[in-house]
């Protein structure tokens, strides 16, 4: 069971990938072809479940192929929240999709792998076979959809999508499928026996929302994916849907990639930040990097085009210009068309991620800062702190402040 | 509530140019419907000055659209009146009657919806120049047309006025919906969530757009909105008013109201808003309520409709009679003084 067992990375063909588990807490892994837990040449530290490398994704058009995700790396530790921030069309949702291989037909993931391990076995997502992949999604990474209301169907009542769900992931027991929706609802704070028994049109947003949530948890998966989790949601109701997701990761401990464009939810939930821009991560780090201590001119950008509710008013600006075509990208960094601190050296070529202190690690993940920009320690210089708390070093992680007062 | 309060700030009050552009007087909305009357809008009264910013904040079924809709004539509120230069709308006739649809102009929400998909830029908005004569010829309004389209920073104009809505993106679109309204030169524009379609990444900007339209041309806006830190930075000089269930909870300058929030709905409001700083969002104090189901405007609770959640309830009082929209200590609703701050509550009335 150790990460030395098979390498291989050829497709799988995975046997028996339905009905291994007794009880949906305890998991045998179904597939049969494990990769050696090795990336970048070193073992996969124990506590990374989800480790990227180089994911690149493009969309086939008749004008050509757009590039919406761009060599991609990044590592996801255990109980860790990432934040992926960016405009629209930035492609964070197709990297979103592509880590569940949900991409439709057109799009094609061009390079990379995508590793997910879990006690120590590890497989390369994008090389397993069907019954593995079937396991790996929702049992072990669950994927939220944006709009609450076309990601639940119609016509069904919402126990009989979540015992749906159960039976397509081997959990073929009506009567504990059915006990563990319930289980689940009373854990989203809903009324349980009620919501159940609605159709998807007779709940509110919020309430869909958190059935969305709660179906999620069905299997008990290590990794959660949610896109746009908020967005359409009122103001108390995205306050609890929060304060739900702040409480859940204490009590359940699985990772979570948030794909939003509201930087104020990452500033709530993500442990470490990675702005997107035209398909790439242009800057990750921890939450009070990103937020206190930028160093990309996009990310800077962005925070500056939030108002805040404390504080003196501050004129604001968008980020001047347009998103680049992302068939024909601009050569060099692509960010250069709308860049203030841009030189004739970005033209050049496109900035690598590196990181942002001499000699720390290159890959995002807990403990580097990294950014993709020439300039960045002239942009980090002329960034204002104008955050109320822009002094502070390090942020409690969003458990340790699940019981203080979060409601 | 037509007569010029004395204690308005700003402005001579003698000449009569500090008089309200827009009132509306305890305006309510009542729709039957087969379930019962739905209250969807219940007493609003504000007014607006010439070139004055006021938003109106509220979450979604609090009426804010049904509000600014009223402001705008396009609905006759059931009871109630709306009063434009001091005159009520549905007295206006004719060439006044007019003079009131020019004056008062609407931006909707979704520039998908409210641009005809078939008509290209230019076609968009020399229909109304030319019905309102604001050009005596179809070359005249392709001119005035790409005047407008450099005022709501559409450059070069020329690139614009032969495109088709469906060529630009929404933050474009949205432009054009402006331009369009500016075309009949109004007073006032009543901006409906004008930017929660477009990217979060241009909102900025086209508020900005917004902004020195008001500066530079003296319009005032009604602006509708569900987001506070939106609304505190388009009204920084102007007024906020908070809606909840159809009724005005709280309405005050807009650093006044976000800094100095009265009303227990509006602190919970404001308490409950994630903010783009790790540090104050994860640790600032939040407002619990009682209980976080909104009620249903078919069945509003009695007395103040934010009684069944609020966390300040006092038996006796808040169930019984619905508080008023008043300043702190005083007995009578001053709504067009632009520097009060008043709030419908029972319990921050008495203090």
């Amino acid at each position: 069971m150790s990460g030395e067992t098979t390498v291989s990375t050829a497709p799988a063909s995975a046997t028996g990938g339905t009905g291994v588990f007794a009880s949906p807490s305890r998991f045998r892994l179904p597939w049969t072809t494990v990769v050696d837990a090795r990336v970048d040449g070193s073992k996969l530290p124990k506590e990374v479940v989800l480790s990227v490398r180089d994911l690149t994704v493009a969309y086939r058009v008749r004008r050509g192929m757009v590039q919406a995700v761009r060599k991609v790396s990044f590592d996801l530790r255990r109980g860790e929240t990432l934040a992926l921030i960016g405009e629209s069309g930035s492609g964070k949702t197709t990297l979103a999709l592509a880590l569940v291989r949900l991409l439709v037909r057109a799009a094609k993931v061009t390079d990379g792998t995508v590793v997910y391990q879990r006690d120590g076995r590890a497989v390369d997502v994008l090389r397993v076979g069907t019954d593995a992949l079937r396991h790996y999604r929702w049992n072990e990474c669950a994927m939220v959809f944006q709009s609450a209301l076309n990601a639940l169907n119609p016509v069904l009542r919402v126990r009989e999508q979540f015992i749906d769900v159960a039976r397509a992931h081997g959990m073929t027991n009506r009567a504990t499928a059915e006990a563990r929706t319930l289980e689940l609802l009373k854990l989203v704070q809903l009324d349980a026996e009620r919501v159940a028994g609605s159709y998807p049109h007779e709940l509110s947003g919020g309430m869909r929302q958190r059935v969305l949530i709660a179906m999620g948890l069905l299997l008990d998966p290590q990794v959660i994916i949610l896109d746009e989790p908020t967005t359409a949601l009122d103001i108390l109701t995205q306050r609890t849907v929060i304060d739900l997701l702040r409480r859940l990761k204490a009590e359940r401990q699985f990772a979570l990639i948030l794909v939003s464009h509201d930087l104020a939810l990452a500033a709530e939930l993500a442990d470490q930040v990675a702005t997107v821009y035209a398909g790439r991560i242009v800057e990750c780090g921890s939450v009070a990097d990103i937020f206190y201590r930028p160093n990309h001119p996009y990310t800077v950008g962005l925070l500056n085009a939030v108002p805040t509710l404390s504080g003196d008013f501050r004129s604001l600006d968008s980020v001047r210009g347009q998103p680049p075509d992302l068939i024909d990208l601009p050569r060099g960094c692509s960010f250069l068309p709308r860049c203030p601190f841009g030189t004739s050296d970005c033209e050049r070529e496109d900035p690598q991620l590196v990181s942002v202190v001499p000699g720390g690690p290159a890959i995002p993940g807990a403990g580097s800062h990294t950014a993709a920009c020439f300039h960045a320690p002239v942009v980090a210089k002329s960034f204002s702190r104008h955050l109320q708390s822009a002094e502070v070093d390090e942020i409690a992680s969003p458990d340790a402040l699940a019981d203080r007062g979060a409601r | 509530m037509t007569a010029v309060n004395a204690r308005s700030v700003g402005g001579p009050t003698a000449d009569g140019s500090n008089s309200p552009l827009v009132t509306l007087e305890n305006v309510r909305w009542h729709v039957p419907t087969p379930r019962g009357l739905v209250k969807a809008v219940d007493g609003v009264s504000f007014s607006a000055r010439d070139g004055e910013i006021v938003c109106l904040v509220g979450e979604s079924g609090c009426g804010k659209t049904t509000t600014g809709k009223i402001a705008a004539g396009l609905l006759t509120p059931t009871s109630g009146r709306v009063l434009y230069e001091g005159r009520d709308i549905s007295s206006l006739r004719g060439d006044d009657f007019n003079r009131f649809r020019r004056g008062v102009q609407l931006v909707h929400q979704d520039p998908y919806a409210s641009i005809n998909p078939m008509h290209t830029v230019g076609a968009t908005l020399s229909a109304p120049l030319r019905r309102h004569g604001f050009a005596s010829s179809s070359s005249a309004a392709r001119k005035r047309a790409a005047e407008l389209l450099d005022l709501v920073d559409l450059t070069p104009s020329s690139d614009f006025l032969d495109k088709y809505p469906h060529q630009l993106s929404g933050g474009q679109r949205q432009r054009v919906a402006i331009a369009r309204a500016l075309t009949v030169e109004p007073r006032f524009i009543v901006a409906d969530e004008p930017v929660s379609m477009v990217d979060v990444s241009i909102r900025i900007s086209l508020l900005n757009t917004m902004l020195r339209l008001q500066k530079e041309l003296g319009t005032g806006f009604l602006f509708i909105t569900h987001d506070l830190a939106l609304a505190r930075y388009f009204a920084w000089g102007g007024r906020i008013g908070v809606m909840y269930v159809g009724r005005m909870v709280e309405l005050g300058l807009a650093s006044d109201l976000v800094a100095n929030p009265q009303h227990p709905y509006t602190r919970a409001l404001l308490s409950a808003i994630p903010e783009a700083d790790p540090e104050l969002t994860r640790t600032k104090t939040r407002v619990e309520l009682r209980s976080l189901e909104v009620p249903s405007l078919l069945k509003l609770p009695t007395g103040c409709t934010f009684h069944p959640r609020c966390p300040q309830f006092e038996t006796g009082i808040c169930e019984v009679s619905v508080p008023q929209l008043l300043a702190p200590g005083s007995k009578v609703a001053e709504l067009d003084s632009s520097n009060v701050h008043a709030v419908a509550c029972h319990v921050v009335a008495r203090g």
